[in-house]
């Protein structure tokens, strides 16, 4: 009988790893394998290397099962060649079998027997049957595995599972949240380009201070009317709640000196840390600057000689950036102009829906605000109101039940490849949520639908009830509102839409 | 700052020595001003030996200058030998000003 040292390596290139293996107390293994489940770095990647090297193989490759049942592949470690069929699917299922014919893979292998040999790259692999996937590892020094080795694999593969499969989900929580990041990132590029303004500026005042050995500075730009900062490079924290509107307190212009700058108010700034500030507005030659650039002088520091014309550099660049960020804000809004016109021409193909999505956003606006809404939501609910059906553009003749239940979604995912609508979205799927969870298409129940929806919801209804027979009977269409009260409606939005109903009559 | 006041003849005089920032500017601005009043609206003010100056020792001179056209007399700079001086370049203010190359000139251009 032989023993675990003169057994024969079963993998060619590897180390003795699976002799070993035998020697390793299981609960150890099991530990050793979860303890590279860390918090950091790519876990599957980690995890894959632990199980190589504790079976003694060069390459290992782990593939999942997907919500279908398809095995995808998840990772691979080790020698890429030898790897580099594992993109098709290892085993093959009943919808289909083009993956095993391809590499020649045999099928059920997770059905079967839960060790077989598989070919990967002409090389034989071993196959091990995971709860959640399956995992390869090779090549083998022959194709072919003893009862001994299969045990071992086995027994390897029984103390790998738990941890693979946790090292799985995480891999694909991450990749599911890397797509909804990268989708978050779109929908940012297409609603305007303040976040690329800001990132811009943050830049150029990044370039200001370490060019002009300055301690720290800000860059800030008008915004109707006022200067918000927009950008800051090691300034103490106070400092970003500042006003430096001029005029507002700290700064001023000065009188029949276009774009000049001073310090008005030295305590201000001396109370959240700043000794010194040369701050220089820009276009020189405009009477009221655009933007204005801070320098934050180093303690007994001076100027660098080039410093009027970096700074006359980083105004002209911040004037570029806001320019074409203008240009991007007009542009969007020219789309959301267009998503109007269609919601428009929606409403006019009868009588009965004309005009409707004025209505409903003047009857949303008018809510949002006595509702005491915050202006910036006030706005975004009346600019959702205002292509809210947008979605029943999809509805067919066939197949208009369908577009009833699917416009809020059709509606929303158009809006959010709008430029510039893109905020529109979760208002618009939310238009016909109920407070007690039977709309659709959530379900969603009280506070969990958004506030510009339920808003949205209330809104629409009146306009519906208006634009029908109960518009003509102030009495019935208030009796209509209170019976939804808490149901359909929002209690909140119900009180104060019946409240505007009453005024109206 | 040290800053000290001196007559050149019948002319006024303020001597600016450090910097001229947020800390600063305060007293420069009282001294200054006091400076000027004594001087019926005129003063040279010399800043050869300033090193730095920022945004708020730029609002004194702009407000120095003001007062001494207030009070019907002169305000003459000698602006600072170092890379401070550029702050006038930078600002656009060097034709606002009166700068002079030294207290004498100075002195020159207030009796003018």
């Amino acid at each position: 009988m032989s023993t675990v040292e003169d057994a024969p390596e079963v993998f060619d290139g590897g180390i003795a790893g699976m002799r070993r293996l035998r020697r390793i107390d299981a609960a150890d293994a099991a530990s050793a394998l979860l303890g590279t489940i860390g918090d950091n770095g790519d876990q599957l990647h980690v995890l894959l290397r632990a199980v190589a090297g504790l079976a003694g193989a060069p390459t290992a490759v782990v593939w999942r099962r997907d919500d279908r049942g398809r095995l995808m592949l998840a990772r691979k470690w080790g020698d890429d060649a030898l790897a580099a069929d594992a993109a098709h699917r290892p085993v093959a299922d009943e919808a289909d079998d083009g993956g095993a014919a391809a590499t020649g893979i045999p099928l059920e292998i997770h059905v079967r027997e839960q060790v077989q040999l598989l070919t990967l790259h002409a090389r034989p692999f071993a196959a091990v049957a995971l709860t959640d996937g399956v995992l390869a590892l090779g090549p083998l020094r022959r194709p072919k595995l003893g009862r001994r080795d299969r045990g071992r694999l086995q027994h390897l593969a029984g103390l790998a599972d738990g941890a693979l499969r946790e090292a799985l989900r995480r891999a694909q929580l991450e990749a599911e949240l890397q797509s909804l990041q990268r989708e978050v990132e779109l929908s940012r590029r297409a609603v305007g380009s303040t976040i690329d303004e800001e990132r811009s500026l943050q830049l150029l005042i990044d370039l200001a201070v370490s060019t002009s050995g300055c301690r720290g500075g800000f860059a800030a730009i008008a915004r109707g009317g006022r200067f918000a900062i927009a950008a800051t490079r090691n300034l103490p924290p106070g400092f970003a709640s500042l006003d430096v509107t001029p005029g507002h307190g700290i700064l001023a212009s000065v009188a029949g000196l276009p774009g000049l700058l001073v310090v008005e108010d030295t305590g201000g700034l001396q109370d959240v840390g700043v000794d010194g500030l040369l701050a220089v507005g820009g276009p020189a030659d405009s009477p009221r600057p655009v933007v204005i650039f801070g320098l934050v002088p180093e303690e007994g520091g001076q100027l660098p000689d080039d410093c009027s014309e970096l700074l006359a550099t980083l105004i002209e660049q911040a004037l570029l950036v806001r320019e074409s960020s203008d240009a991007a804000r007009a542009t969007a809004d020219r789309h959301v102009l267009a998503l109007r016109g269609l919601c428009h021409a929606l409403d006019a193909r009868s009588a009965a829906t004309d005009g409707h999505h004025e209505l409903v956003a003047r009857t949303a606006g008018q809510l949002a605000r006595r509702l005491g809404a915050p202006e910036e939501l006030t706005r975004l609910v009346i600019d959702a109101a205002m292509v809210h059906d947008v979605g029943l553009l999809a509805a067919t003749a066939e197949a208009a039940m369908a577009a009833e239940f699917a416009h809020p979604t059709l509606g929303a995912e158009m809006a959010a490849l709008v430029p510039g609508a893109a905020d529109l979205a979760p208002l618009i799927r939310a238009h016909h949520e109920w407070w007690d969870g039977y709309g659709f298409p959530a379900g969603l129940t009280g506070d969990a639908i958004p506030l510009g929806g339920r808003i949205l919801a209330a809104a629409e209804f009146y306009a519906e009830m208006l634009q029908t027979s109960h518009g003509a009977d102030p009495a019935a269409l208030t009796r209509e509102i209170r019976i939804r009260r808490g149901t359909q409606l929002d209690p909140e939005c119900a009180d104060t839409l019946v409240a505007l109903a009453e005024e109206a009559s | 700052v040290k800053i000290e006041i001196r007559r050149l003849q019948d002319a006024q005089v303020a001597v600016v020595n450090g910097r001229l920032d947020l800390r600063s500017a305060p007293e420069l601005r009282d001294q200054a001003t006091g400076a000027l009043a004594a001087g019926g609206g005129s003063l040279v003010l010399d800043l050869a030996d300033v090193e730095f100056i920022d945004s708020s020792g730029l609002g004194v001179l702009i407000g120095l200058q003001r007062e001494a056209q207030r009070l019907s007399g002169r305000l003459a700079i000698v602006p600072p030998r170092g890379s401070a001086q550029q702050i006038f370049a930078l600002t656009r203010t060097e034709s606002f000003f009166t700068l002079v190359t030294d207290q004498e000139t100075g002195r020159a251009a207030l009796a003018a």
